[in-house]
């Protein structure tokens, strides 16, 4: 039908409008023609001018991206973007999910369900990443889940700065990491909000010279004494145990409650106990509404503490360290490393729109060798704003814009990581 | 950027121009002839139920009613269309007079549009789990053969969006409108067999056969009752083949019977009032349904509200979200407002508070606000109402008496007396909030009435607003009487202004008009009613009586004057 036909039905159809009194009748000038018959009159020129309904280019679009045709999937094959750690660069990758093996439907209470998982990706600057873990989830009705991980590592351009939290940011370096790392972990929740678990780890990491071409390679500027492992690495075995309380009322977007957690472990240096030593991470968070739910104050601290014999030494990858995404926000990723560190943070978040929330932030946080170390005036800062985009109850993506002494530095990330 | 404004400009002018014409062909038709009121008037049936050949399935995509809906712009399309002389909104295949136009009982209200007493008892057949939508459900055939649409409540909610569903189905029906047949049923497990080529969506993404194991993990985690029974609301198939939903603007291009726009429907726009008293945020195009229909011999397309879900405190899976009702998905200026202010800024629909019984969800009355309240998305057909459309839903609403509410709610069968009483509490203060709101937007005079009076006929009527004690009684009313020429549409003043207390005016019987062809006179009272509170009342009421043989009756009622179109409250 074209434009003109239809407005002029258009017209016709109001100007009989069942009966506005200041609008008036079809052609029909029968004394006593009615409005019904009017009415007839338009339906019947309208029968005469039908079309089949039409979708706009734009309406096509939408209809392909609701029928699910538009999703990068297929039968558990999806693309990865992300999944490394900071400094990696852009990356991308491949895996493939299955949930509830065996299962023709996924039920997330369903008693010894298997999930797998396997991924391949890579980034620009070199970084890759081969994992694979399998989830079996409910063990035999109970609360308990058994998750077995292999993960295989190659990170070329990893940034180190020297031991304390006096390292100075132009004596960075860099150097590369590969690790093969097996681990079988359990997660029993006696409770709804208590959390006990544990892990065994097989560790294989392997330090060498780092690829960034901006900076020094670490045997540059550093040998096994001032950056331990250096010097060659042996395999690990760690040891874990958790224990948690979480009563915040959402994981990944908690309006309130807390999240407090203890993890001892034990790394034992295979073949060479000069490696051996033990690492505590106690990790605090508290939500605080202020007046209502959409307006929070929120504290984080977070301590690790190693303890080694006198003669063992912590290797610098698996040291304690402040700075990046989630502690001293302004600096780079691992910045201050030593065996003790300790950071604190405070956010101000208030729900800008529902499905954003807006923070502001002030990161503190200091590294030392020793706990009795700690020296309230030695604490980096680092503060700034930041936005997080959640859906009604879990966390979505993050920008964060800090500043501190060494400079402005936007985070972007898709992991909740606290 | 640049491409999506093109398009937007190319949009623009191609409507303004689709206007010219409107209002040359309009021109045009006057002209041709002017009369104002015809021998059926006014009418109070629209039959838009002709015999029609079969249109084709018009599935919207719900990102673009979002997106559509969201982003694109459109000028308000003017005064409702679809009403009689009276401003009433004849019977159609989209609405028919109900509470609005006489009284009901109550059982008849509960009684709502069944047919039936629910799914017969013995074997449920399971034929198949639809994907549309977000509340989980699928599809029986009873013992009967008759085939119902189960639908299964928050797990963590019981009683929630099954309570809801069936009052909201229950109170739309009374104003109206046609909706399926929904009954609160329980359902026992054993009782389901899962039919003979009933497929479903596999993991994977593609289909395969239906198993009991497939339906007792949809229900395994359901809440059982005393007996062991599941609660569930059983929402009748709609007869006929279902040939998509409807659009709240234009019409259906291969309806012959659709002519009137879907935002220029009064009960489409009217449907705003309703939805703000019960919450219905979800009140969009996916939640309507059209059916091509075989009745009496005739075949069309009969107009459905469905999926009452998220109405009142319910979210269909969870609670409502507090944001339901009080703003958009996306409102630009309040986005930037809440990042600009750090927080200090708290939009209203943070201070509300709700109840503590669950099965309530999120629903209260002290916060809410008729003018300001929001569908998810913007409306159309919502937009496009005005003071005039506002009023005549108030006043359907207003017939909704405390009893009524009570009974309804009650139907919803909460197990908890604290939350029948609390949620009746809610709805009839919601209710008092609409018809407050939307009763005085115009001039609300109302219940005009012919009668013989000691010195000849005089015209009686009544102020909406104080009949619904809204107001009280102190306005005075000016009235001024005009001879009019049906033909021509030409007025003559046959009486000077004169201003009363009562809402009375003698009718200068002697003043009619020429006689029309079909022998009718007319008569124009132009009503204004004095409140300094109420500015807008100033606007007049314009009353038409026609005289057909010594027989005075009341065929136009006119508020256009003072309809203006409706701002929303933005906070």
């Amino acid at each position: 039908m074209t434009r003109t036909r239809l407005a002029l039905i258009n017209a016709i159809v109001i100007a009989c409008s069942i009966g506005s009194a200041a609008t008036v009748a079809a052609q029909s000038t029968d004394d006593q023609a009615g409005r019904a018959q009017a009415l007839a009159q338009a339906r019947e020129q309208k029968a005469e001018n039908l079309s089949v309904p039409t979708r706009s280019f734009t309406e096509r679009v939408l209809h392909w991206y609701d029928d699910g045709e538009s999703r990068l999937s297929w039968r558990g094959l999806h693309v990865n973007l992300g999944n490394f750690s900071g400094g990696a660069g852009l990356a991308g990758g491949i895996g493939f999910t299955r949930k509830a093996i065996g299962s023709p439907f996924v039920d997330p209470l369903q008693a010894n369900r298997i999930d797998l998982n396997v991924s391949a990706g890579r980034s620009i600057l070199g970084y890759q990443r081969l994992a694979a873990r399998i989830d079996v989830l409910n063990v035999a009705g109970a609360p308990i889940d058994v998750a077995v991980t292999w993960r295989d590592d190659k990170m070329p351009q990893e940034d180190f700065y020297g031991i304390g939290q006096d390292a100075a940011e132009n004596h960075r370096v860099s150097y590369r990491l590969d690790t093969t790392d097996v681990m079988t972990a359990f997660q029993w929740k006696p409770y709804q909000r208590v959390v006990i678990g544990g892990a065994v780890a097989y560790l294989t990491p392997v330090l060498g010279r780092g690829t960034d071409t901006r900076f020094p390679s670490i045997e540059a500027g550093f040998d096994g004494e001032s950056a331990p492992g250096l010097a060659g690495l042996p395999t690990f075995i760690r040891t874990d145990a958790a224990l948690g309380f979480d009563w915040r009322d959402s994981a990944t977007h908690p309006r309130r409650g807390g999240h407090y957690q203890v993890t001892a472990s034990q790394y034992d240096g295979q073949g060479d106990n000069r490696t051996d030593f033990r690492r505590v991470d106690v990790h605090l968070q508290q939500v605080i509404p202020l007046g209502n739910r959409y307006r929070r104050l929120e504290l984080r601290a977070q301590g690790s503490f190693t303890d080694a014999d006198s003669l063992a030494r912590v290797p610098v990858i698996y040291m304690p360290a402040v700075g990046g995404a989630t502690t001293l926000r302004s600096f780079a990723s691992g910045r201050f490393r030593d065996r003790q560190s300790v950071s604190m943070t405070a956010e101000y978040q208030w729900e800008a729109w529902w499905a954003l929330d807006a923070v502001a932030f002030i990161d503190a946080g200091q590294v030392m060798h020793n706990v009795s170390d700690i020296e309230w005036r030695s604490f980096a800062t680092a503060y700034g704003i930041g936005f997080r985009l959640h859906s009604n109850s879990a966390f979505l993506a993050k920008l964060d814009l800090a500043y501190g002494r060494e400079g402005f530095r936007p985070l972007l990330g898709f992991s909740y990581g606290f | 950027m640049a491409s999506k404004r093109f398009a937007l400009a190319l949009i623009a002018t191609a409507t303004l121009g689709a206007a010219t014409l409107d209002a040359q062909q309009s021109t045009t038709v006057k002209a041709q002839d002017s009369r104002r009121f015809y021998p059926d008037d006014p009418l109070w049936a629209d039959d838009d139920m002709r015999d029609i050949a079969p249109v084709a399935k018009d599935e919207l995509s719900k990102s673009y009613d979002f997106v559509h809906n969201t982003f694109a712009r459109r000028a308000l399309p003017g005064p409702s269309v679809n009403i009689n002389t009276l401003g009433e909104v004849p019977d159609s295949s989209w609405f028919t007079n109900r509470l609005g136009v006489r009284d009901m009982t109550i059982d008849e209200i509960l009684r709502g549009p069944d047919t039936i007493d629910g799914p017969a008892p013995g074997t449920w057949e399971v034929v198949g789990k639809p994907v549309a939508g977000i509340t989980p459900k699928f599809a029986i055939r009873d013992s009967n053969g008759v085939v119902f649409l189960i639908k299964l409540d928050p797990a963590s909610i019981p009683e929630l969006a099954s309570s809801v569903e069936l009052i909201a189905t229950k109170i739309f029906h009374a104003i109206g409108y046609t909706v399926p047949e929904d009954f609160i049923a329980s359902l026992d497990p054993r009782q389901l067999r899962v039919a003979k080529g009933a497929r479903i969506k596999s993991t994977d993404g593609g289909e395969r056969p239906m198993t009991i194991a497939d339906v007792k993990q949809w229900l395994q985690h359901q809440p059982r009752q005393a007996d062991g029974t599941i609660r569930v609301l059983a929402s009748r198939w709609v007869p006929g083949k279902v040939v998509g939903s409807f659009r709240f603007t234009g019409t259906r291009p291969d309806d012959p019977n659709d002519i009137h726009p879907h935002d220029m429907r009064r009960e489409l726009r009217g449907l705003r009032v309703f939805a703000a008293w019960l919450n219905h945020d979800d009140a969009r195009s996916l939640n309507s349904i059209d059916t091509y229909v075989e009745d009496n011999g005739r075949r069309y397309v009969r107009h459905y509200l469905q999926d009452f879900g998220s109405v009142l405190g319910s979210g269909s899976t969870s609670a409502q979200q507090p944001r339901g009702g009080y703003e958009y998905l996306i409102e630009a200026d309040k986005i930037r407002k809440g990042l600009l202010t750090f927080g200090l800024w708290q939009r209203d629909w943070m201070k509300a508070k709700y109840s503590e019984l669950p099965s309530l969800g999120n629903i209260e009355s002290r916060v809410f606000n008729p003018a300001s309240w929001k569908t998810e998305y913007p409306h159309p057909a919502f937009e496009a109402m005005d003071a005039e459309d506002g009023f005549w839903a108030a006043r359907i609403a207003a017939r909704f008496t405390d009893d009524i509410i009570r009974a309804i709610v009650a139907e919803g069968k909460l197990s908890s007396a604290e939350a029948a009483a609390e949620l009746t509490r809610i709805i009839i203060e919601r209710r008092d909030k609409v018809v407050k709101h939307w009763i005085v937007g115009v001039n609300p005079l109302d219940s005009f009435e012919v009668r013989q009076g000691n010195h000849g006929p005089i015209l009686i009527f009544d102020n909406a607003a104080i009949r619904l004690g809204v107001k009280a009684p102190g306005e005075s009313y000016q009235t001024s009487w005009s001879a009019l020429d049906n033909m021509t549409g030409v007025e003559t003043s046959v009486s000077d202004v004169e201003e009363y207390s009562e809402p009375v005016s003698w009718i200068p019987a002697t003043g009619f008009g020429a006689a029309d062809p079909s022998g009718a006179r007319y008569l124009v009272a132009t009503i204004r009613t004095s409140n300094p509170a109420f500015p807008q009342w100033l606007a007049p009421v314009r009353v038409t009586l026609r005289d057909r043989g010594g027989v005075i009756d009341i065929v136009g009622i006119d508020r256009r004057a003072g309809a203006g179109a409706v701002s929303t409250n933005n906070e």
